[in-house]
């Protein structure tokens, strides 16, 4: 990564916020659509990867992403938990549109923890 | 249309297992993915196809590429018994080190040192150790590592200096988390 070229990190540099918003998209609209909470946080993660190839030294804190995900697994399995208790068996589109959409965001979300976590520990720590 | 995309599928693995070079067969195996999420498209599983191509394509791509990229520094350490001579022989042996990392397109880095084995194997990143003492050298190296029998033979075929090696066995699993 030290001989960087130019026309690389520019057009990178654009691609990047759109690859984002397509990532949030897949994971809004995986419900109706194809795409949904992993795929969605895939396509987020390698925007993680572009920030990393546009600026490599870039200050990024493992074990915070690393909170995060915990704090976040522990809420998809509280929300699944709930729901099946209080409100199994429910016709209500809304609301079970909500529930997807959410567990569908905190999936993503997850899911984009954990792929940089992957990223940056490779990249960063692991020699040899 | 499909059946073109698993013809091309087994061509695709068969260069990508028989390629010579580490990177082609990277690039091989990133269009390799590509084409199986197009395949998973044909069977309508768009779904699929999306996880396949960011992943394949994305993220397992770079991943390797970084491996290969870490795996370039090639670090040699250097411990002298004693000081006073064999100057002469230990420039020969760095030249033709210096040779081989040229040949096999990697980064040489020799550290001298003045540590013992255990010390360097328990402590630092080594690739291979090299214990010059008065009348012998020594050259260290893992049995994982896949370079060590190269050099091995490297040295025996191009030089004359007397090269005695030995096998380090590392412990299993990794310290750093």
């Amino acid at each position: 990564m030290r001989s960087r070229s130019e026309l690389l990190i520019k057009s990178l540099g654009i691609l990047y916020p759109i690859i984002f918003l397509f990532g949030i998209y897949i994971t809004i609209y995986g419900h109706n659509t194809p795409g949904g909470g992993f795929q969605g946080g895939a396509i987020m993660s390698s925007t993680f990867i572009i920030q990393y190839i546009i600026n490599p030294e870039i200050e990024i804190s493992l074990w915070k992403l690393q909170k995060i995900e915990k704090v976040l697994f522990l809420c998809i399995l509280l929300i699944v938990v709930i729901f099946i208790l209080y409100m199994n068996g429910t016709t209500n589109t809304l609301i079970n549109r909500i529930y997807l959409v959410s567990m569908n965001i905190l999936i993503a979300t997850k899911v984009y923890c954990g792929l940089s976590i992957i990223f940056f520990r490779f990249v960063l720590f692991e020699s040899r | 249309m499909l059946e073109i995309a698993l013809l091309l599928l087994v061509v695709l693995a068969i260069l990508a297992v028989q390629t010579n070079t580490l990177r082609r067969a990277i690039v091989y195996l990133c269009v390799f993915s590509l084409l199986c999420s197009f395949c998973y498209l044909l069977y309508q599983a768009p779904d699929v196809a999306i996880a396949e191509a960011v992943i394949g394509s994305t993220l397992s791509t770079i991943i390797y590429l970084v491996a290969l990229n870490k795996y370039k520094v090639f670090r040699v350490y250097y411990i002298m018994e004693s000081q006073e001579s064999y100057y002469i022989q230990k420039n020969d042996l760095c030249k033709t080190l210096a040779k081989y990392s040229y040949e096999k397109e990697l980064e040489l880095d020799i550290v001298n040192s003045n540590k013992s084995i255990e010390d360097i194997v328990n402590d630092y990143p080594y690739d291979i150790i090299v214990l010059h003492s008065s009348d012998t050298i020594t050259v260290y190296g893992d049995k994982s590592n896949y370079h060590f029998d190269d050099l091995i033979k490297y040295i025996g075929d191009t030089t004359n200096i007397e090269v005695t090696y030995d096998y380090l066995i590392e412990n299993e699993g990794d310290t750093l988390l």
